[in-house]
């Protein structure tokens, strides 16, 4: 059985975990064509795939989306990521230093055998023009209210709490970044959607029957078929959040 | 310039926009695939902490500002590229001993006049400080006005898609229906129109020193 070797490498300051995959070539392989596919499920995540054998991939928002499912990698992979992830975590606990933070960088290798790293079965669905031009449109309305949504969750910034209002800001920007990014990618952003996710549990800028509305727009937001469902969620929470600014 | 007294809800925006500009220069990078993106990333991610107050000032979201970003240093890779394989490249020895560039270029960042970057680049730094950058690229403009003043709309044309905005000179050729060479032909006689003009404006600003 021939093993590859994968080479892991894990950011904790802006939460983003590469890897490449080292494979021996084959016997036979000089002067032949190499079959190279380039997967970008969504806007945080792509995978390459070379003769079906996983090459690279690259995840944003690794961290958070641990928590909330599997990650869109082979699973032979994942005790090895979560135990990087965790630790590199940990050893940046305490550096405050934000250029410290971003150059910090945590390495795992592990050898794995290449069945394991072989590229699921499932054909690829491209959508036509003009469910491309729908996506995009929708994908601008959610984009709006997502950055409404921001601006109203600012105003929920208390002013005699600094570790709250670190929360909310917190918050905010997340919120901001998922609508931009949505907006530029026209597609999901599973990694932006679990941060906000973690960061809106983490603080308590939401009344709990809120939280539970965002909670059901972010999970909408994940699935493209769903996305009318999400713009109803987010407008009935941004209802919500004007109606009532202050908690 | 005033600087303003950092907080830690100051900071933790610092914070939180390099980390979004680090984010989004991987999503891009990862799909163009040009170099390890963690790279390009880690030198953008920098180039914000050396002035973060400044390009957050000029860029309130940081998404966006990584989208200009990598798509300057594509740019700018392109166009030192072609600079370094066309009229850059090849280094003599001056008076002084020291080697310079043959020709200078205003197609990348080799040197122009008195040995300051492209013009286009100036125009488009998304980096540069915002007070700066403002008086720089007004004279940019202006010399750059100045110096396309003889150049038909045609020739002007395809040196800004050419030159400013990164595209190859067969897709300028194929847009206008017209054959590589003529196109590279009339890019070369706006180049040379642009750098005699470079030069005669250099000489004129040393003169009134």
């Amino acid at each position: 059985m021939t093993s590859a070797h994968v080479l892991l490498r894990y950011r904790p300051g802006a939460d983003v975990l590469t890897g490449t995959v080292t494979v021996p070539a084959p016997a036979d392989a000089s002067g032949r064509d190499v079959d190279e596919v380039v997967e970008t499920p969504d806007a945080d995540t792509t995978l390459t795939w070379r003769d079906g054998v996983l090459s690279s991939f690259q995840l944003v928002f690794a961290a958070a989306r641990t928590g909330q499912g599997p990650l869109p990698l082979p699973p032979a992979l994942w005790p090895t990521v979560d135990t990087l992830i965790v630790t590199a975590l940990h050893a940046v606990d305490d550096v405050h230093d934000v250029g410290a933070r971003m150059r910090a960088r945590a390495e795992a290798t592990c050898e794995l055998p290449i069945e394991a790293l072989m590229r699921p079965a499932h054909a690829d669905v491209a959508g036509s023009p003009h469910q491309l031009a729908l996506a995009r449109r929708t994908a601008e309305r959610l984009s709006r209210s997502l950055s409404q949504l921001a601006d109203a969750v600012h105003t929920r910034v208390p002013v005699d709490d600094e570790v709250e209002a670190l929360h909310t800001d917190h918050l905010a920007r997340l919120l901001r970044e998922l609508s931009t990014t949505l907006d530029l990618h026209d597609t999901t952003a599973p990694g932006a959607t679990a941060a906000t996710r973690v960061a809106a549990r983490a603080g308590e800028t939401f009344a709990p029957a809120e939280l539970e509305l965002l909670e059901t727009a972010l999970t909408e937001l994940d699935d493209p078929a769903e996305w009318s469902l999400a713009e109803e969620s987010l407008e009935s929470l941004l209802t919500a959040l004007i109606s009532q600014p202050d908690r | 310039m005033t600087h303003t007294k950092p907080t830690d809800r100051l900071d933790a925006a610092i914070r939180d926009y390099v980390e979004a500009v680090f984010r989004e220069v991987m999503r891009v990078a990862a799909r163009v695939r040009r170099g390890d993106p963690g790279d390009l990333a880690d030198e953008i991610s920098a180039e914000v902490l050396e002035q973060p107050e400044a390009i957050m000032a000029r860029y309130p979201d940081p998404v966006r500002y990584a989208r200009e970003r990598v798509r300057h240093a594509g740019i700018s890779l392109d166009r030192r590229d072609r600079v370094q394989r066309g009229e850059g490249a090849r280094l003599f020895a001056d008076g002084d001993g020291q080697l310079r560039p043959g020709r200078v270029g205003v197609a990348g960042d080799a040197a122009v006049g008195e040995g300051g970057p492209s013009l286009f680049s100036l125009l488009a730094d998304p980096r540069s400080r915002f007070d700066e950058a403002a008086v720089d690229q007004l004279v940019a403009g202006a010399l750059l006005r100045q110096c396309l003043g003889q150049a038909s709309r045609q020739q002007i044309t395809e040196l800004l898609l050419v030159d400013a905005l990164g595209y190859e000179v067969t897709e300028v050729a194929a847009l206008f229906v017209q054959c590589r060479e003529t196109v590279s032909r009339r890019l070369s006689a706006t180049r040379r129109l642009v750098r005699d003009q470079l030069v005669r404006a250099g000489a004129q600003e040393g003169a009134r020193r």
